[in-house]
């Protein structure tokens, strides 16, 4: 490569790629449960793209293009020494799990109200961060990055309707992960069967 | 649209993944239907926490400063290559002192990324190619050539993660002066072709060098006679041959110098 075409590339990567490494750190954080991983993972994310740019095609989604790189090498180089066996036998969870306990609350005047206003914004990472990784991966995708559910496909090479699945099953454990953090806090009672 | 349909669509209106038509229908439904609009808040308040809450900002600051520095030195290398090279040297070197400590390894992993994403127009090997080759011979392009390779040479080589047996362009096996050689030829890089050779240290009981050895035999394909090769002497053997004069014998010795 000409040394004009490689200073170009890299304007355009500090314009275009640079600027999502925030996002790539969060969902590192999310994913690898540890500082000096994820920084590990964003860094061989973004000097593999680097290496990769000139095939980049500009004005395509480059923050989908870099998260299905990370998620890649995560899959690959990080997740067999981090996966510890998982217990999928998870205890069934309904439907509308969080709206059927509030809705049967009736010690307080405004459950709901009460609810959202005293989670603390640690219970919800702590709750994203002990999700299991398969449906982690996704909600961090959707919720914190806000990607769609085909974006997240893409990045995933999950189909369509297993990243539905997933974001759904990883909600209500969500949900029941909150609500036992309210209970535990105290700020709402376990309502009467 | 009734309750159910309302509640089939929850997700798909609260992640604003509904067409206008389906979120029109919900919006008509929920105006009618206390139980589901209440549904409805519930899960928009939900995903609003857990947006809100759940997101935090890293400080990337001495991140991003380490990648700025590193992408310097890929530029710096890559200023220093010669001509304008389809050929991603730097990685391949990179990736062969990540395998020094495999007693002969086929790697070049990271590099072989770069052979999904070119064109790849080389005519692949025919029988014909390797019809005059001395002693025992053989071609294989497929995932059982690394079982073929171990039976003749008794080396077990792995297929690094990053590369499709389809990046094997041909295997080859060559008995020269009474000892097995063999030749694993990588594809995809534009009409470059690596050749990696590979031979027990029974190799070197002979008075010709490894190197003299395989120049002079029928393994390197006609076109690749002038081509730079380089013998690494270390850990049994590992020889890269770059067809075309892409690669200066010094750039070669360098790669080999990882072992």
């Amino acid at each position: 490569m000409a040394d004009h075409e490689q200073i170009n590339l890299r304007h355009r990567f500090e314009r275009e790629a640079m600027p999502h490494i925030d996002s790539l750190m969060r969902t590192a954080r999310r994913m690898t449960k540890s500082e000096n991983d994820a920084e590990d993972l964003v860094q061989e994310t973004m000097l593999k793209a680097y290496r990769f740019f000139d095939k980049f095609e500009e004005g395509t989604n480059c923050k989908a293009w870099l998260f299905k790189i990370m998620t890649n090498i995560f899959i690959n180089n990080y997740r067999s020494k981090a996966k510890a066996p998982q217990s999928l036998t998870f205890e069934d969870i309904d439907d509308g799990f969080l709206y059927g306990q509030l809705a049967k609350n009736k010690d307080i005047s405004d459950p709901e109200k009460e609810f959202f206003s005293k989670i603390l914004d640690e219970d919800v990472r702590n709750a994203i961060s002990e999700l299991p990784e398969d449906f982690r991966l996704v909600v961090v995708l959707s919720f914190l990055e806000g990607f769609s559910y085909q974006e997240i496909a893409d990045i995933t090479g999950l189909q369509i309707g297993t990243v539905k699945s997933r974001l759904h099953r990883g909600r209500k454990l969500l949900q029941k992960a909150l609500w036992d953090y309210a209970l535990r806090n105290g700020f709402i009672k376990e309502p009467q069967k | 649209m009734n309750c159910r349909d309302a509640l089939r669509l929850l997700y798909d209106v609260v992640d604003d993944e509904a067409n206008e038509s389906e979120k029109n229908q919900v919006q008509e439904h929920l105006k009618k239907c206390r139980h589901c609009s209440a549904r409805y808040e519930l899960e928009m308040k939900f995903k609003n926490c857990v947006e809100n809450k759940g997101a935090f900002s890293p400080d990337c600051a001495d991140l991003q400063k380490r990648i700025l520095d590193q992408l310097d030195s890929v530029d710096d290398t890559a200023a220093g290559e010669v001509g304008s090279s389809p050929f991603p040297f730097r990685w391949i070197a990179v990736s062969l002192a990540a395998a020094a400590a495999i007693i002969v390894c086929l790697t070049a992993a990271s590099a072989l990324n770069d052979f999904y994403h070119v064109q790849n127009d080389i005519v692949p090997f025919t029988k014909a190619h390797i019809a005059g080759l001395t002693e025992t011979h053989a071609a294989v392009a497929s995932s059982d050539a690394f079982d073929f390779l171990y039976e003749h040479i008794g080396i077990r080589l792995e297929l690094p993660p990053e590369l499709s047996p389809d990046n094997i362009h041909s295997v080859m096996i060559d008995t020269i002066k009474g000892i097995p050689f063999g030749c694993i030829q990588l594809a995809g890089l534009g009409d470059e072709i690596v050749s990696i050779f590979v031979a027990s240290k029974d190799a070197y009981t002979l008075p010709e060098s490894p190197c003299e050895l395989i120049r002079g035999s029928k393994m390197l394909v006609s076109g690749c006679r002038q081509c730079n090769l380089v013998g690494c002497e270390k850990r049994g053997l590992v020889f890269l041959a770059v067809s075309r004069n892409v690669y200066q014998p010094e750039q070669l010795a360098e790669l080999t110098s990882y072992f």
